[in-house]
Order: structure tokens, then sequence, then C-alpha cells
């Protein structure tokens, strides 16, 4: 159970229910898209604020989009960051 | 290539490795010779820019996972992640030793789509007045700063001041050592009167400056080479 309160698919309304449907309109390769349907823990975890959601994820977003470096190194940088914070994210 | 020892990867993917294990553990040793070393590898400038935002910004997300508790929830083709049991994090030098950092994130316009959504997005985490003060996130972002030697935010010397400290504790654990961060922590700010709201924004604060000041610190770098 999360430290604070997430608000998922199902009980999101209003500005929350679209800023969720904008994520899911995004392109995802198959491996980010978690098995239980709902958007993913790091979305959900800036539930409570969907301006926050909003302007998190536009910057993640760009970053990840951008040709600049192929798909499998952008990966590696994200993958070895995150196992050098201790975090399975 | 992921469990792949690093010494097995080709050598741009090992620099690529070295590089954001460096600018997310050892922040203070970061400097022109780890951008040679990326340049080396056949990346361009703009590829390192590229490269120094996704480190930021899983500097931030990781943060984020960890403050708020979420659990892992990723496709069932990826490895199980197995923490390694550390407890500590690598040693910050004296603020003598810190990188030279400037304070513009300039140079993330070569990348333009980036620099605005950053742009944005780091007005409404460090200027929005509610649910958290712009003090409170002040002081939160100097913590921040400070943890991830960023001179230029934080300049040594500059006191604390004001914080209750349960969230200054939090503050500087979800800084220095996120992985460590538990509902326990979280449940300290319940008990000085901060709702699940105000908590996100204190965690979004601390980790959006652990973020930008891996950013500047990374992007100064670069500007020296």
């Amino acid at each position: 159970m999360a430290h604070v309160r997430v608000i998922g698919k199902q009980e999101a309304d209003g500005d929350l229910l679209a800023a969720y449907a904008a994520m899911a309109a995004r392109p995802m390769p198959s491996v980010y898209l978690p098995d239980h349907g709902d958007a993913a823990g790091i979305i959900r975890a800036h539930s409570l604020d969907p301006e926050l959601l909003r302007r998190t994820f536009a910057v993640s977003g760009s970053l990840n989009n951008d040709d600049v470096l192929p798909w499998r190194s952008r990966e590696l940088v994200n993958s070895v960051t995150a196992r050098e914070n201790e975090c399975f994210y | 290539m992921l469990g792949q020892p690093v010494g097995e990867l080709p050598a741009a993917d090992a620099c690529l490795v070295d590089f954001a294990q460096s600018l997310t553990a050892r922040p203070g040793t970061i400097g022109p010779t780890d951008i040679r070393q990326l340049s080396a590898a056949g990346l361009s400038r703009t590829s390192i820019t590229l490269v120094i935002g996704l480190v930021a910004m899983f500097n931030y997300l990781t943060r984020v996972a960890d403050g708020t508790g979420i659990e892992a929830d990723y496709g069932g083709e990826l490895p199980e992640f197995a923490y390694r049991g550390v407890t500590e994090s690598v040693e910050r030098p004296e603020p003598a030793q810190w990188p030279a950092v400037d304070r513009s994130i300039e140079l993330l316009s070569v990348l333009p789509n980036v620099a605005a959504a950053w742009s944005r997005w780091r007005e409404y985490v460090l200027e929005s007045p509610v649910p958290i003060p712009r003090a409170t996130r002040h002081q939160l972002q100097l913590i921040a700063a400070r943890n991830a030697c960023d001179g230029a935010v934080a300049p040594p010397g500059q006191a604390d001041s004001g914080l209750p400290a349960s969230l200054s504790n939090f503050a500087e654990k979800l800084s220095r050592t996120p992985w460590l961060t538990t509902s326990s922590d979280v449940d300290a700010l319940r008990s000085i009167g901060m709702d699940d709201v105000s908590i996100l924004h204190a965690i979004a604060v601390v980790a959006y400056q652990s973020a930008e000041s891996r950013l500047r610190i990374g992007l100064s770098a670069l500007a020296r080479t």
C-alpha cells in the first residue's frame, strides 16, 4: 500500500480522468504497460495533483521521444540510474 | 543487456553506465573529464545533453516512487528487481571541492521540446503558492541541492531555517538515501498537520531539486569542454 493516497482510473473523474486519458494516448512500448490495466504506479503517484502529473510527464515524454539517442541507450541510462538509487522503477 | 557485467558491455554502453552511476551517486565529482569520456565514446553534445537530462529525470522519478511508496507494477518481461541492502549513500566531498555549477540550464535549449517542458515543470514545482508555501519549497530545495553538491542553489555555509524537524529529516533522507524512506517518515509529516496533497508536493520539490541539481552539474561540466 502506498504511503500517500493514490487515485486509480476507476475512481478518477474530471481533470484527473482527462490527464489519465492523455497519458494513455501516448505511444508506449508494451514493456511499460502494467498488467493491471490501470495507469502505471509512477503516474498514479501524482494523481492527487493532475497538473503536476501533466507537467512532470511532459518532461519525461519529451526526453524519451527525442531521437538523438537510440531507445536501448536511453533505457540503459534510465535503468542504471534507478539501480543506483536502489529503486525498482 | 540487463544483468550483464559492465566489463562485458560495448565501450559506449559502459561509458553511459559509468556516467549515469557517477551523476546519480557521486554528483560532487562530475567534471569535464566525465563529459570527454562520453565524447570519446562517440556521443555528440546533443546526445550528451539528453543523457544528462535522462539521469536527472530518473533521479526525480525514483524519489517520487520511494517517497509515495508505490509498488512495482511493470510488465513481466523484465527481471525482478533485487534490493542490495545498501544503507548509506556515497560520502559527499567538502563544499570547497564541489563542482563549478552554473545557475542556468540554458544548454538544455539544444533540445527545444525538453527545455520548454522542463521550464513549465520547474515553475509549477518551485513556484506554486499552494498547497505548501514558497518559503517551505525553498527550504526543501536547499536541502536537496546541498545533498547533490550544488553550490549554486545551496551556497556553502547557508544555514537551514524554519522547517519542522520531521519535514527537514524527511527531505534529507529523500535527497540522500531515498530508498530508505518508509511509511513512518510520511506519517511523521501527517503528525505535523500535512495532508496528502501537501506531502506529495514536498516529495515533488525534493525530487525535482535532486534532478535539477544533477542537470545543472552535468550541463556545467559540458559547458566547460
